[in-house]
């Protein structure tokens, strides 16, 4: 399979979960804002990154989901998907620890 | 999908630098044009080898009504290494495009970025009195900074800076998540070429937009 078909599969797979059941924690100057993926607005903005972590893996663990924490340039810090009950952290700084995501 | 070069009043040339250190406000710039419904022309958007740079510059010039340049390569980036002309030159080029050219040419604007607020004027003190909008090097404050300017430069209304940067937020780990699941390394992922990017965020965009109203 080439790189390009590759990547469209992963996309297309990715765009076909429920992206609301992603939960982000996204930095905005000196708070955090928890939001689900496709949610227009906030789920929570806080003060506190980690109260921010914690509300959104609670939220996760709620919908079988997962959470992406992101650096205050926008891009991904961690990333943990909830598998039999439990988050599993997939990538964290820069690593990927697992391509069966 | 290809620019329209007749999409004159749509189109926004950026001329900023591309190093490394420098993506991650590229990125966030380019997803800020897309996101308000413009389209990013760059002179990296392209693979052909066989345009000169130069030539490839003055035709962007051309197309583009709206124009954003990053002069903050005025300073090196790392001691021992001079200072990048090229944002500085293209800047010229593009105001005097402006100021000698006739028709819709006339009509061209421009925003100017820099790091810091007035550090230019001790390297460029001609463009003393031009709007100069400082981004510290922060991508939030630059997405704010070229949305405040576009939505006063086209008179449309686009969506709020905050809005902007958590979309650009998701969709950059969304493209990462994409590509690491479809096996790539993580050098690969970070060197991505500028028009694959592009293609990638105008993608996502265009497919989440019913959902932002």
């Amino acid at each position: 399979m080439t790189r390009e078909a590759r990547l469209t599969q992963a996309i297309q797979r990715l765009s076909a979960m429920d992206r609301r059941k992603v939960i982000h924690v996204i930095s905005d100057r000196d708070r955090w804002v928890v939001m689900r993926e496709r949610a227009k607005r906030a789920t929570r903005v806080l003060a506190d990154r980690e109260q921010a972590i914690d509300l959104a893996r609670s939220m996760a663990r709620e919908a079988n989901g997962e959470v992406i924490v992101h650096r205050k340039d926008g891009t991904m810090q961690e990333w943990q998907v909830v598998r039999d009950g439990r988050l599993q952290t997939v990538y964290s700084y820069g690593e990927p620890r697992s391509s069966e995501v | 999908m290809a620019p329209d070069p007749s999409d004159f009043d749509r189109q926004v040339f950026i001329n900023c630098p591309f190093d490394d250190h420098y993506q991650p406000l590229l990125r966030s710039l380019i997803f800020t044009i897309l996101d308000c419904r413009l389209t990013p022309r760059i002179a990296s958007e392209d693979a052909d080898s066989g345009l000169v740079r130069f030539e490839k510059i003055r035709g962007l010039i051309r197309a583009c009504r709206f124009s954003i340049h990053d002069i903050s390569r005025i300073e090196p980036l790392h001691p021992g290494d001079l200072p990048r002309f090229n944002m500085p030159f293209e800047l010229g080029l593009d105001l005097g495009c402006r100021l000698y050219a006739s028709g819709r040419l006339a009509g061209k604007q421009c925003l100017i970025l820099e790091r810091e607020r007035y550090r230019y004027q001790r390297v460029l003190s001609d463009i003393s009195g031009n709007d100069i909008r400082a981004h510290d090097g922060d991508t939030q404050t630059l997405i704010s900074e070229v949305r405040r300017w576009l939505s006063v430069a086209t008179a449309k209304d686009l969506p709020g800076g905050s809005h902007i940067w958590q979309r650009f937020n998701v969709f950059s780990t969304f493209l990462q998540a994409s590509l690491t699941k479809a096996g790539f390394t993580t050098e690969e992922i970070n060197t991505l070429e500028t028009a694959e990017w592009i293609r990638r965020a105008q993608g996502w965009i265009h497919s989440t937009a019913a959902e932002q109203g």
